[in-house]
């Protein structure tokens, strides 16, 4: 099997995707992309959040089929109906998601749909834990044990697992959306060492990272996407770190914004946290937030930023560290607690987290705030209307009445009604999670008004985002998290986007474990 | 909610699971109608005294159902916690204590039953279907060993029944009673912050949780009514049958809740109302007195009452998808 990745030269592409158009409703994902790797390649794949990398992979691996474009396997074009194909044509693919049976063996996981099978087709289990340790022996992934439950294994080795799967089938090509994982240094070498060999085997590997600097010693090439389109491919030596960035962003790196001044500290912050720790989540981390200040929480998503949010706010009841408010600690464990310490959180999925969705627009609306206008526990409708016609005028939601449900709002309207409900409690700690995720150009635009003045009558704000240009345009500063951890504050001149992407990927670098290589 | 109808197309199914309360009473006028037909003494003011006061049984009982349904749970203790609520009150008077001591416990008990659900919900986080389930298999062994293999003492005073049976303009005190509870629960859930965060919890827990309501409160709460409702039927059928018995309960699971459920609440939660179930259970009582005119045997009962629950779970589940 070897011998035959190998003879196929350098000349011909193993797998290439020409001109690949994918559009979800309204939104474009791919715009003629282009992504070729060739045999006894790896092929890195960068680019922003939303720059369609993943789409790319679901269309290379059968999950999703291109509007238009063709991909072609060694020469030959290619069509794949659904994963299954995509698999028997040699192409394994470890997704961002993990996707493994946490009540089965790490054996039965990695042989899931290729069990060997004896009379009768009982799975003939013998063999079955025999070819996947030959497997594991094959990848240097000796430490595991194919008898072992993966609800047993850390993070790290479930993704070893998932890798040792996507091998199960023998693929010419690896596909490998690493997305939001968390290895530690030492499983970072372990997984490029596995990379090196199949290298070595002649086949192929794309990569997906934003460990940019690390991935540098073991990238061979590396292809650029942004807004859906390929923008660069090139072999890595002739690609610095910078250059990498700037095609990301498509410009660049300039200061575009008016620089913000930074809010001085002071002795009673409005919030403070110490020694904030949530199980492997958030790890020992402090904080403070000041009146009038706006900061930032950069970083990959998935770094422990939504936990952060919601510890904050007081949804955890393990907790460790403290958290002061103005001063006096508050008890957390409990939104309600966060909420009259007067926190007010606007969540990560606005849908589950932040909308009865079936109900009217104006108990949404008045939700958190019903004490207000209960005397008794009655309500006063007359109150109740009021406050919401308030708050619609505010914010400007559009909506004919606001007795209809809330789900028949667009996008932007229903996150205005999520930040409405908070603004009626008179909150002055506002904690926002991409706020303006899938939300259109001109209701940014308000939203970005609304968190400025917000910190200009005095409130704090700490704003996660996925839009780095968000952060370097609306925040006096911003920490960018590693791993549950704040591995970077920036702020005045060091405060850009390149610096908050280099600071999320290139964590890890420092430690003397990757120095090493 | 009628606005939700607008710029969609509207199928028969989907007709009737958005104005499902107005389709419970005029089926109610329906059923009436052929209950007269079948048999004109139905329309008669005794008899249909006599039905009222049976429905206001299963009708107090939907009052703590229609709160736990509508937070998306159920309350599957209802035919025991009935029975051994009133068989304390029963023996708590025939020990010579007062009727306020003797219903006092009886509500009390039922109460704290309420609560222990409420605690396996909220806290230990097991679905009420199979929490519920265990407390009533729970309560069935207590209440045995209660009474010690005994017959429940039953020394029901004659004022106990006329509480229950006697007449104030014109009607049962114990449609009266049920006329008061039933107000009270459709202010309360129209009207309240608490009935607000009833809708809220059973619509959405998370997103309410995250509003800064405490749905563990909610729950408790909810579950508490329901607890209490099913002790003060019990009171009331212990009136009526002049004493408490084992199995007094047993008629007192499926009926109710069919009544919550035909009266349009969402056995997902979110949706529904207490005015639904007052048609509901009219519907079902009127309906079980059709089914004992024409001579059809409890078996041909069960399995009406099992087909219309599935038929409407099927139709208002096909609803809440389309909307979606």
């Amino acid at each position: 099997m070897d011998a035959t990745y190998a003879q196929e030269g350098h000349r011909r592409p193993l797998l290439a995707a020409g001109g690949i158009v994918k559009r979800f409703g309204g939104t474009l994902a791919l715009d003629r992309a282009d992504l070729a790797c060739f045999p006894r390649e790896i092929h890195a794949l960068h680019g922003a959040n939303g720059a369609g990398k993943s789409t790319m992979v679901k269309i290379l691996s059968g999950i999703f089929a291109p509007d238009t474009g063709t991909i072609t396997l060694r020469g030959q074009p290619v069509s794949f109906a659904n994963p299954r194909e995509a698999a028997s044509h040699g192409i394994g693919t470890v997704f961002q998601e993990l996707s493994l049976f946490a009540h089965m063996t790490v054996a039965e996981n990695v042989m899931i749909g290729r069990e060997p099978t004896g009379l009768l087709g009982r799975i003939a289990s013998g063999k079955l834990r025999r070819d996947v340790q030959i497997l594991l022996e094959r990848l240097k992934i000796t430490h595991l044990d194919p008898d072992a439950m993966v609800a047993d294994l850390s993070l790290a080795d479930r993704q070893l697992v998932e890798i040792a799967k996507a091998l199960a089938g023998d693929p010419g090509v690896l596909i490998l959306d690493e997305g939001t994982s968390a290895l530690a240094p030492r499983e970072v070498d372990r997984l490029f060492a596995i990379l090196r060999h199949l290298r070595l085997e002649g086949r192929a590997v794309i990569f997906i990272s934003h460990r940019m600097a690390e991935a540098r010693e073991l990238v061979d090439r590396v292809t650029i996407f942004r807004n859906g389109q390929s923008v660069v491919t090139a072999p890595m030596q002739d690609l610095d770190d910078e250059a990498i960035v700037e095609h990301m962003l498509g410009r660049r790196v300039e200061q575009s914004f008016e620089r913000k001044a930074g809010v001085p500290p002071s002795v009673t912050p409005l919030l403070r946290a110490r020694g904030l720790t949530v199980a492997d989540r958030i790890k020992d981390l402090d904080l403070t937030l000041e009146a009038g200040e706006v900061v930032g929480l950069g970083g990959r998503e998935g770094q422990g930023q939504g936990d952060l949010l919601l510890a904050l706010f007081g949804a955890y009841r393990r907790l460790g560290g403290r958290i002061e408010c103005r001063g006096q600690p508050i008890r957390t464990g409990t939104p309600w607690r966060g909420k009259a310490a007067g926190i007010a959180l606007i969540p990560e999925d606005r849908k589950v987290q932040g909308l009865l969705q079936p109900m009217g627009i104006l108990p949404n609306l008045t939700l958190a705030t019903l004490p207000r206008f209960a005397r008794h526990g009655l309500i006063n409708r007359g109150q109740e209307d009021a406050l919401a016609g308030n708050l619609q005028d505010r914010l400007a939601i559009k909506a004919a009445s606001l007795r209809l449900p809330v789900r028949s709002l667009s996008g932007g309207n229903q996150q205005k009604v999520v930040l409405a409900k908070w603004l009626a409690t008179g909150a002055d700690i506002f904690l926002f999670y991409d706020p303006t995720r899938g939300i259109d150009v001109g209701t940014k635009q308000s939203f970005y008004r609304l968190i400025e003045e917000l910190a200009a009558t005095g409130k704090a704000v700490l704003l996660y985002s996925t839009e780095t240009a968000e952060l370097v345009g609306l925040c006096h500063r911003v920490l960018v998290m590693n791993d549950g951890r704040i591995t970077a504050e920036l702020k005045g001149d060091g405060l850009s986007e390149a610096a908050i992407i280099q600071a999320g990927a290139s964590a890890g670098v420092a430690s003397p474990e990757r120095a090493l290589h | 909610m009628n606005a939700t109808l607008q710029g969609r197309r509207s199928s028969p199914a989907l007709l009737i699971a958005e104005h499902s309360v107005l389709v419970a009473y005029i089926l109610l006028l329906l059923l009436v109608g052929v209950a007269i037909a079948l048999n004109p003494a139905f329309g008669s003011l005794g008899n249909l005294k006599a039905q009222l006061l049976i429905a206001s049984f299963v009708g107090i009982i939907a009052i703590g159902q229609t709160f736990v349904i509508l937070t998306g749970h159920i309350d599957l203790s209802v035919p025991w916690n009935l029975t051994f609520s009133a068989i304390l009150a029963a023996t708590c008077y025939a020990n010579g204590y007062g009727i306020p001591a003797a219903f006092g416990l009886g509500i009390g008990f039922g109460a704290l039953v309420g609560a222990f659900n409420a605690v396996g919900v909220a806290i230990f986080r097991v679905h009420s279907l199979v929490w519920t389930l265990a407390t009533n298999a729970l309560l069935q062994g207590l209440a045995l060993l209660y009474i010690n293999g005994q017959p429940p003492r039953s020394t029901i005073p004659p004022f106990w029944r006329d509480m229950v049976t006697g007449d104030v303009g014109g009607l049962p005190m114990a449609a009266l009673l049920w006329l008061v509870l039933a107000v009270l629960t459709i202010v309360v859930l129209k009207r309240t912050s608490f009935g607000r965060k009833v809708y809220a919890t059973g619509t959405n827990e998370t997103a309410a949780f995250l509003s800064g309501i405490d749905t563990r409160l909610v729950y408790l709460t909810v579950f508490i009514i329901s607890g209490a409702s099913s002790a003060v039927a019990g009171l009331l059928l212990t009136g009526y049958a002049s004493q408490t018995y084992l199995g007094m309960g047993n008629d007192y699971l499926l009926v109710p809740i069919a009544a919550v459920i035909i009266g349009g609440t969402s056995v997902l939660g979110g949706t529904g109302g207490y005015v639904g179930s007052i048609a509901g259970t009219l519907m079902v009582v009127v309906l079980q007195a059709v089914l004992s005119t024409a001579q059809i045997g409890q078996a041909g009962k069960n399995i009406i009452f099992g087909g219309i629950i599935l038929l409407l779970v099927l139709l208002y589940g096909r609803a809440a998808r389309v909307n979606d």
